[in-house]
């Protein structure tokens, strides 16, 4: 017999949808002060979040930013072999680690922020906005904060690559 | 006077549920939506020409033109997205010009675009606008069900707009007009594009809304629909207003000639030419059993001819005066000229 599995929902949709809220008492406040913390934040900027991390674009270069900062670990590991146990390999592994999050940072995300103003003029969202009580200052910094979330997003995907670096050359150190 | 007022993220003040002035329903009796004297000139060309009207609480208020008539000018004006070359309007007795703020929350506006957006799905769409009227917590939430609920949208919150119908992106669209509880909406083509079934759903929300004191102004070629659905109507060509007020009165108004049709058992030739000459008779038309008669005359000058007709012995089984059609009026009053 197969269980049924559900997906987990957004707090706000459960509710809205009047299903039960979380059964113990910590989640509920913990969902109670997400939403009271959200109200706080600006719309824009939650907006653009959510379109941004379901968006094609996002996944993809996600993706390869972690594929590549893979690929430079081992790479840059194996470049730098032999002097990698008795010399400093942090500047060039991290040079390596600038380079591969440039693309993202001074291309991919500029390009999708701009795009994203821009659809809103073409979509005719932007009148939407400006009937709404948002100022064009917030949907401005919305945009710009999403922008800079999502950096901070790529940033974390190297990480994992560097921790990965730094555990394989103490451990090939210590043997 | 201000009452229970609070500073929302949407950056506006926004008067909570116990406040003094409700924002869901105009509260006095006088109009909800007006203007007066506007115009509306781009360069050399006159969108909109000295237009005045006013909408009472409740109503819903067609507004009937050709492609680029000024309506959607007019509206946008209405909707505080354009500023009139000159006159004023107002919504709930304030003025689109000098107070856009408190008019936005008043009013819902639909445009002839869907306004979505990609990666978003239903309700993520609506919980946004709802952030962006400034509506919080437990006020959200309730708008939200109610949106949803109202708008046949539950069933498909968690769907992507992407993938939806265009009678679904319709409803959401309304529903996203809805949101902060306006007490005026402004319609613009709403059922373009949409299905039979669509249409009448759209023509059964809007009816309700107007039963809930909503006021409503919309826009629509198909006139047939806005017959049934409003109260009153404008026609309006080349920027100016040619008429307004519910269909009977503009059809008194611009009745210039009718059409009796009279049903008649005996020859009708002879009919024919006892009717022909009459005072108030342009035209006489003999189909078979019927007489078409084109007619300018008052329901007593038709009640003399149907006397005249029955006096000369010829045999009325049937009378009857055609009607015309928001159809037949757009037709009449308006020349096709665009600008």
């Amino acid at each position: 017999m197969s269980a049924v599995v559900t997906e987990p929902r957004d707090a706000n949709l459960a509710a809205i949808l009047g299903e039960a809220p979380a059964e113990a008492k910590w989640l509920r406040w913990i969902d109670e002060m997400a939403t009271r913390a959200g109200d706080s934040i600006n719309p824009i900027l939650i907006k653009e979040t959510r379109q941004a991390l379901k968006s094609r674009q996002f996944v993809v270069t996600f993706s390869l930013l972690l594929f590549a900062a893979l690929a430079w670990t081992i790479a840059g590991s194996l470049l730098l072999m032999p002097q990698i146990y008795f010399l400093p390999s942090a500047p060039t592994m991290l040079t390596g680690y600038y380079i591969v999050l440039a693309v993202p940072m001074l291309l991919v995300v500029p390009l999708a922020a701009y795009r994203s103003l821009e659809g809103e003029i073409d979509d005719g969202t932007l009148e939407l906005l400006s009937v709404t009580s948002l100022s064009p200052r917030q949907i401005v910094m919305g945009k710009l904060g999403s922008a800079v979330l999502q950096m901070m997003l790529y940033s974390s995907r190297c990480f994992p690559a560097l921790h990965m670096h730094i555990r394989c050359v103490a451990w090939t150190c210590r043997r | 006077m201000i009452a229970n007022s609070k500073r929302t993220p949407g950056g506006s003040i926004r008067k909570s549920f116990s406040g003094m002035i409700p924002l869901g329903v105009h509260q006095d009796e006088s109009p909800c939506i007006e203007l007066r004297r506007i115009h509306r000139f781009f360069g050399t060309t006159r969108a909109v020409q000295d237009i005045s009207f006013a909408i009472p609480k409740g109503s819903v208020f067609g507004y009937i033109g050709p492609n680029g008539a000024g309506k959607t000018t007019s509206m946008r004006i209405l909707a505080t997205l354009d500023l009139p070359s000159y006159g004023e309007a107002f919504i709930d007795g304030l003025s689109v010009i000098n107070d856009p703020e408190l008019v936005r929350h008043r009013l819902g506006y639909m445009p002839d675009s869907y306004g979505t957006y990609r990666d978003v799905n239903c309700w993520e769409y609506l919980d946004f606008y709802a952030r962006a009227y400034g509506l919080t917590g437990e006020e959200r939430l309730l708008r939200l069900r109610w949106v949803l609920d109202f708008t046949g949208t539950r069933k498909i919150a968690e769907k992507p707009i992407r993938g939806l119908s265009k009678g679904m992106k319709q409803r959401l669209c309304l529903g996203r007009a809805l949101i902060h509880d306006p007490s005026v909406l402004i319609l613009d083509e709403p059922a373009a594009g949409l299905d039979p079934r669509a249409r009448i759903e759209l023509r059964q929300m809007i009816g309700e809304l107007a039963e809930r004191g909503k006021t409503i102004i919309i826009s629509s070629h198909i006139l047939t629909e806005l017959a049934e659905m409003c109260d009153r109507v404008g026609i309006i060509e080349q920027g100016r207003l040619l008429a307004t007020g519910t269909v009977d009165e503009i059809q008194r108004q611009w009745a210039e000639h009718r059409e009796l049709e009279i049903r008649l058992l005996s020859d009708i030739n002879a009919a024919a030419n006892v009717i022909r000459g009459s005072e108030h008779v342009n035209e006489v038309v003999v189909a078979g059993e019927i007489l078409r008669i084109e007619f300018t005359g008052d329901m007593r000058s038709q009640a003399a001819l149907v006397t005249k007709l029955v006096q000369a012995g010829c045999v009325v089984a049937e009378a009857r005066a055609h009607s015309k059609s928001l159809e037949d009026i757009f037709l009449q009053v308006t020349e096709g000229l665009v600008q």
